[in-house]
């Protein structure tokens, strides 16, 4: 080869492809996404987040908290439950149907236990089924009088282990700017931390001596988000509640600074609590918060 | 490349002011970048993570030194453009215009939203690795291996396929499958990686037939021995590049170490071994001075160093890796669990890291003793010239 502006031309060329199949497309496909009104929560979904969140997700930033934790929920597949709701004019049929439908899942059901299910409405007769066996049960049950459905169970280590209920899809980055995905679980994944873990102060906590909580944490502490000083007239209504080796001086209160604060009302507003057309599932109301707290060392 | 764009052009450099104000510029933008990262301002994007100001202060600086190297270029004597120069350039004209993109995209009044941007992201990260910093490590592979082996490039040809597959798929790779990306990315990804794999098969079997038998010959066995290495882990990068992305193991690699893994084999263990053989071997050229390698701060200890940290890290990250992927894939297994079956491999990471930081060290004394040398050189010449004028 000796023209150097062929090279030059056919290099421009291959760079202007690429640019054009990974900036300009993928702009066009994922860039003109809006917010969705999802019926479940009757409202649009995803929503624009506050100052405060802002503020709190530049700490997040800043502490380099993405070089250790994702906010990506993966799922591997879906799997159906098939509940029973209503049974309609012809019980009988209904029991056989029932029967028929266990053998196409590989179960037994014995009558006694089809007349138990019936009774007690509405029955998941049928539990993590794959999509195949769902179709086929349910054209037993076409023009049966009885009213049976099929709840979406998303499937994937990620959902087992309780960081979601559903994988995140575009939409739920909507406002994300930057976009703080990560790359690496060395800590656990956040995106939806605001639900599973939904207590300030345990955060507070968290962020100022991570073992505090988290007896095996090998999460760093980020001390110099708190202030340590003395106790004034009164305690600080902010002020830490730490007990043992974790504990300030006597006569004297953790503080959380602002951007500490900033921080926890970032980390409470990671969210993903409803389903979205690219990735359905049963959708229930969320647990009161009480419980979540209660699960909150075993979450971590 | 600038030695490279000389000594294969048969060209003296040309503007030397505009590349020493671009160098100076280049290093003020570095400084002032990663003060900033220290203080917190760090953008979020692992491979842009400077503040944005900084990019347009890099861009600037780069047009300097990328545009005294195209006009010494084209200025060369010998018309003959060599395999090494392909490469050189195809790297020399990327990183502008994939800088301007994407920082463009990413840090502009009105940037990229959501998800867009990750792709984006991932463009810039794949085509920084394989393109731009993978075709400085070839070019140099390319130009080094006929000179310590005395002989030419075993055939050409293979060179120019090995240039224009990794070219035309190279900047598609590295994102990897099973984001909340449209399907059709982690495809286009896994195909790449596939051809990138193939087109480095191809570059080594080129290098391979070219060194065959060319032992006894070598005008440097230390040196033309570390460039197979680096050959080595440009090559098991790209495979386990191809590896990782296929179509039920990305799901378990990904955000595991297993990436920063391949990062370290392509960054470290490929580029960074060539760059220092590179200067191990134009350093004497340059400077005159022929005895730079032995001694406790010579170049054979920093590179011995380097590259025995750098491929420790690297292995160690790929196997703590598969570790690591695997039982997070098991969704019965509390996070804990997997924090504590990657810690070891994180330790043991660590012994690699101090040794790359220990290179670094020793390359900052050698570099000190080098240049006290010289002024010490200087000014006795200096002396000896104002004694003989006296005389």
């Amino acid at each position: 080869m000796q023209k150097g502006y062929q090279l030059f031309f056919a290099i421009l060329a291959v760079m202007v492809v690429s640019w054009l199949g990974l900036v300009v497309f993928p702009q066009i496909q994922l860039g003109s996404q809006s917010t969705r009104e999802v019926k479940e929560i009757g409202r649009h979904y995803p929503t624009e987040p506050g100052s405060l969140v802002l503020n709190g997700r530049k700490v997040y930033q800043q502490a380099g908290c993405v070089a250790c934790h994702t906010q990506q929920i993966r799922q591997s597949g879906y799997a159906f439950d098939l509940v029973l709701n209503e049974v309609g004019d012809f019980p009988e049929i209904i029991t056989s149907k029932l029967i028929e439908a266990g053998k196409l899942a590989g179960i037994q059901v014995t009558n006694e236990k089809a007349q138990e299910q019936m009774a007690n409405l509405p029955s998941t007769f049928l539990e993590a089924r794959s999509f195949d066996v769902v179709q086929d049960v349910l054209k037993i049950f076409k023009d049966s009088g009885a009213t049976v459905v099929a709840d979406i169970l998303p499937l994937g280590p990620d959902i087992e282990r309780g960081w979601g209920p559903r994988q995140t899809v575009g939409l739920d980055y909507l406002y994300h700017q930057p976009l703080l995905m990560g790359q690496q679980r060395l800590g656990p994944d956040l995106a939806n931390v605001g639900v599973r873990l939904n207590d300030p102060q345990w955060h507070l906590k968290h962020l100022y001596h991570p073992r505090s909580v988290v007896t095996k944490s090998s999460m760093p502490a980020y001390t110099y988000l708190f202030d340590v000083q003395p106790i004034g007239e009164e305690p600080s209504p902010h002020a830490l509640a730490l007990e043992g080796d974790y504990a300030p001086e006597e006569g004297m209160e953790v503080v959380p600074k602002p951007e500490a604060l900033a921080l926890v009302d970032y980390l409470l507003s990671l969210k993903i609590e409803n389903p979205v057309f690219e990735a359905p599932y049963m959708f229930t109301q969320a647990e009161p918060g009480e419980a979540n707290n209660a699960k909150m060392e075993q979450a971590q | 490349m600038l030695w490279m764009t000389m000594r294969l052009g048969q060209v003296k450099l040309r503007g030397p002011g505009f590349l020493f104000l671009g160098t100076v510029l280049w290093n003020i933008a570095l400084v002032v970048g990663i003060v900033r990262l220290m203080g917190g301002s760090q953008s979020g994007y692992a491979f842009l993570s400077m503040p944005g100001f900084v990019y347009t202060m890099l861009f600037t600086a780069y047009a300097l030194i990328g545009g005294i190297m195209l006009l010494t270029f084209f200025k060369r004597q010998d018309r003959e453009i060599y395999p090494s120069q392909w490469f050189t350039y195809a790297s020399i004209y990327w990183f502008p215009w994939m800088l301007t993109a994407a920082s463009s995209a990413l840090f502009a009044s009105e940037p990229t939203r959501g998800l867009a941007q990750a792709v984006v992201h991932g463009w810039y990260a794949s085509g920084m690795i394989t393109i731009v910093l993978g075709f400085v490590g070839i070019a140099l592979l390319q130009y080094l291996v006929p000179k310590l082996a005395r002989r030419d490039l075993h055939n050409s040809n293979l060179s120019a396929f090995a240039f224009w597959v990794l070219l035309l798929f190279g900047g598609f790779t590295g994102l990897l499958q099973a984001q909340a990306l449209p399907a059709w990315v982690g495809t286009l990804s896994g195909i790449c990686n596939a051809f990138v794999a193939f087109a480095w098969i191809v570059l080594t079997v080129n290098l391979w037939k070219t060194l065959q038998g060319t032992d006894t010959d070598s005008s440097d066995p230390f040196a033309l021995n570390l460039v197979r290495l680096a050959a080595l882990c440009g090559l098991l990068g790209s495979l386990l590049n191809f590896w990782g992305s296929r179509p039920g193991v990305a799901e378990t690699l990904q955000f595991t170490l297993y990436l920063q893994g391949i990062y370290w084999l392509q960054l470290f263990g490929f580029v960074g071994t060539l760059l220092l053989v590179a200067v191990y071997h134009f350093l004497p050229r340059i400077s005159d001075r022929e005895n730079i390698s032995s001694g406790l701060f010579g170049w054979k200890a920093i590179m011995v160093l380097y590259v025995t940290g750098s491929i420790l890290v690297s292995l160690v990250y790929v196997l703590g890796g598969r570790v690591q992927g695997t039982t997070l894939a098991d969704g019965n297994r509390s996070f804990l669990d997997v924090q504590s079956a990657t810690m070891s491999f994180i330790r043991i990471s660590t012994i690699g890291e101090l040794l790359v930081f220990l290179a670094a060290a020793v390359l900052v004394i050698n570099l000190a003793i080098r240049f006290v040398s010289y002024l010490v050189g200087y000014v006795v010449c200096c002396l000896n010239c104002k004694n003989e004028s006296a005389q």
